[in-house]
């Protein structure tokens, strides 16, 4: 079977992109008048329940590159690749217990800068501050290119129009809804993407029996069914420390330990991880079905959408197109919100305007996520292929962080000069060991540094450091002074 | 070198499709129980 | 330099078909591959959409035991999943009547990287792991025993 054309037709593709669009808004609009005030709109009352809080974890998880990369790491690494990328979900894991412990500590704490700056002190903050909004940035033009690309690849909708509309939508339902809109509208999407990959994996499966498939990869692609696959094993652990360290250290997560219930925190994180783990396999295999369907691989990055569109037709070029859609909305929305915040409140709130009142906040915070919306979309304009490249630079970035955060949280001996060496130190070795060795390796050795550096700090310099100063509630007033002086 | 085996490779597939449809179900179970006790959000 | 197959079969230079990527660096006779996949890319002088072609793998250059990867009227093919060792692959134009010759077979030498150092990478990652999880777990195990 040649490679058919996958493409949707581009009037049908703006129309979906029509439908959702109106509908994310409208759902924006209307849960977005839930909020009251300020830590409303930041952190949907602190309320959140179960069912909400799981959704928003694993739909915020699954990006685009989870439902187009599967299947090519499925093709090109095979099982191992699948079980690889699987392991992502090990952060949601052990960020459970993190969140619980979290809530415990700062029962009013609004960011995970919240955290570094009285747990460590400024120093440690300000570079924490950059680490997190330098990665934030890449992970958000990332997704608003990716947008634009597979938009372009499924419907033939112009790279420019299509980046520039999920952006634009997703920047509106989040400017008038907040947090609640954020995660109101992460339930619908989370259902849409797994509904979404039940439905195409089953209908692969009425149209091949996998022993069949099993013998045709043993045959001719047995690289594929290798039990120590060495692409995929050497990278394996890498890509799993860079997940802790995006999980462990950005605000996204943090926002969101704060909005659920206090009960509920811990459990749903768990419970997104569940439900995480099996996406990239049940997403990916697809792929591997492609030889015995007779189907002809000519372009690996679009074999998820070719595979999807040969057994379903039309249908399921549209399945994938809503699916990515969902993907993307749930992880922009989520940087918007989680990064604005992390700008007013630290940056802002904390460090220049202290005494701040409510409704300024709320008005600096909605000009912020319009103009991180601004800044995204002009450095996604020329669709330079490099800036994957700058997401891939971030990982040695929050891989350092890793240690002085759960060391933070869990030992009174970790120090700040520990901290902040550990992120220096691990951030600058994982840099050169990206261009000296590889990709592969960058995460890895900086995590590495990053736990030797805290735990040598923390048996030569022991620290004592006392939970009760992280609770701000207790404190009679701000503590931060501002650093700009006018 | 050695494969996985073919049960092992049935299993898998099958098994983390029914893991996510299964997902599905939970999340809406969830919100229903949620809605019951007015504790959505 | 080999003579190229279109001189041995009169007539038919026109159905002459090459590989045009990977492409073969100067002075190797084979394409150096660490992945285990790479995208077939193949070209005839005069390319027309109806033309339908065969490609052939073997793992030597004799073609003995040649298995058909694909027929059809692509011009590209993404193979993966190649085991370590030689591998070798042929294309041709397929006509009902008379296939047209094959082109000069391309070497694909697939050499993984060395198992020592994926399980280097392996042990520091394990460590890095358990390191991880003890901190985090025996950490909230503690500071809930103290809390209670």
């Amino acid at each position: 079977m040649d490679s058919a054309n996958i493409t949707l037709n581009q009037g049908t593709g703006w129309i979906l992109l029509a439908i959702f669009s109106i509908a994310w808004i409208a759902l924006g609009i209307f849960w977005g008048r839930k909020a009251k005030d300020h830590e409303g709109f930041m952190l949907a009352g602190r309320n959140v329940g179960m069912a909400l809080g799981a959704a928003t974890a694993m739909a915020t998880w699954v990006t685009s590159n989870t439902i187009m990369l599967a299947p090519q790491f499925a093709l090109k690494m095979g099982i191992w690749g699948m079980l690889a990328y699987s392991t992502a979900s090990f952060g949601l894991f052990l960020f459970a217990p993190m969140a619980f412990r979290i809530r415990k500590l700062l029962p009013k704490g609004f960011t995970s800068g919240d955290f570094v700056r009285l747990r460590y002190g400024k120093a440690v903050w300000v570079c924490f501050l950059l680490i997190s909004i330098i990665y934030s940035m890449a992970w958000l033009v990332s997704m608003a290119m990716a947008g634009g690309i597979v938009l372009q690849t499924l419907s033939g909708i112009d790279y420019i129009y299509g980046m520039s509309v999920i952006l634009g939508v997703c920047v509106l339902y989040t400017l008038f809804g907040g947090l609640f809109a954020v995660i109101g509208t992460d339930f619908v999407q989370s259902l849409i993407i797994l509904i979404g990959i039940v439905v195409v994996g089953a209908v692969v499966l009425t149209k091949v029996d996998l022993p069949t498939v099993y013998n045709d990869l043993a045959t001719t692609q047995p690289a594929l069914l290798d039990v120590m696959m060495p692409v995929a094993l050497l990278a394996l652990f890498n890509n799993m420390f860079f997940g802790f360290g995006e999980v462990f250290h950005n605000n996204v997560w943090w926002s969101r330990a704060f909005a659920m219930r206090g009960d509920v925190s811990h459990k749903a994180f768990f419970l997104s991880g569940c439900l995480w783990f099996p996406i990239p396999i049940a997403a990916g295999f697809i792929a591997l079905c492609a030889g015995s369907m007779g189907i002809n691989v000519t372009d690996i990055d679009g074999v998820g959408p070719l595979v999807a569109s040969q057994v379903l037709g039309p249908i399921g070029a549209i399945v994938v197109f809503v699916v990515v859609f969902c993907s993307l909305a749930s992880s922009i929305d989520s940087l918007l919100a989680a990064t604005s915040d992390l700008i007013i409140q630290d940056v802002y709130h904390k460090m220049i305007a202290p005494h701040a009142s409510d409704a300024q906040l709320r008005i600096l915070g909605s000009r912020i996520i319009i103009g991180l919306g601004i800044v995204t979309w002009l450095i996604s304009l020329p669709r330079l292929a490099d800036l994957n490249m700058v997401l891939f630079l971030s990982g040695p970035l929050v891989a350092s962080a890793i240690f002085p955060i759960i060391c933070g949280l869990y030992w009174k001996k970790a120090n700040r000069t520990g901290a902040l060496i550990a992120m220096l130190l691990g951030s600058a070795i994982g840099l050169y060991a990206y261009f000296a060795i590889g990709w592969f390796v960058a995460s890895l050795i900086s995590a590495a540094i990053s736990v030797l550096t805290m735990l040598v700090s923390s048996l030569l310099a022991p620290g004592k450091f006392d939970w009760s100063q992280l609770d701000e509630s207790k404190l009679e007033e701000v503590t931060a002074e501002p650093i700009h002086k006018s | 070198m050695t494969l996985f085996s073919e049960n092992f490779f049935i299993i898998l597939i099958y098994g983390s499709l029914i893991w996510t449809a299964l997902g599905a179900l939970i999340l809406i179970a969830l919100l229903l129980k949620d809605r019951k006790n007015n504790k959505i959000w | 330099m080999l003579i190229p197959l279109s001189a041995q079969t009169s007539g038919f230079s026109l159905r002459t078909v090459e590989f045009i990527e990977p492409t073969l660096e100067d002075g190797a006779t084979a394409i150096n591959n660490t992945t285990g996949h790479v995208d077939l890319v193949w070209s005839t002088q005069a390319p027309d959409p109806k033309i339908t072609y065969e490609l052939a793998s073997a793992p030597t250059s004799e073609f003995e035991a040649s298995v058909t990867r694909y027929q059809g009227v692509d011009t590209r093919s993404f193979v993966s999943g190649l085991p370590g060792g030689s591998h070798y692959f042929r294309v041709r134009i397929l006509d009902s009547e008379n296939p047209g010759p094959w082109s000069r077979p391309l070497e694909v030498d697939v050499n993984y990287v060395e198992r020592s150092q994926v399980k280097w990478l392996m042990a520091l990652g394990t460590a890095c792991l358990i390191a991880t999880t003890l901190i985090i777990v025996g950490g909230s195990l503690k500071t809930r025993k103290e809390s209670n």
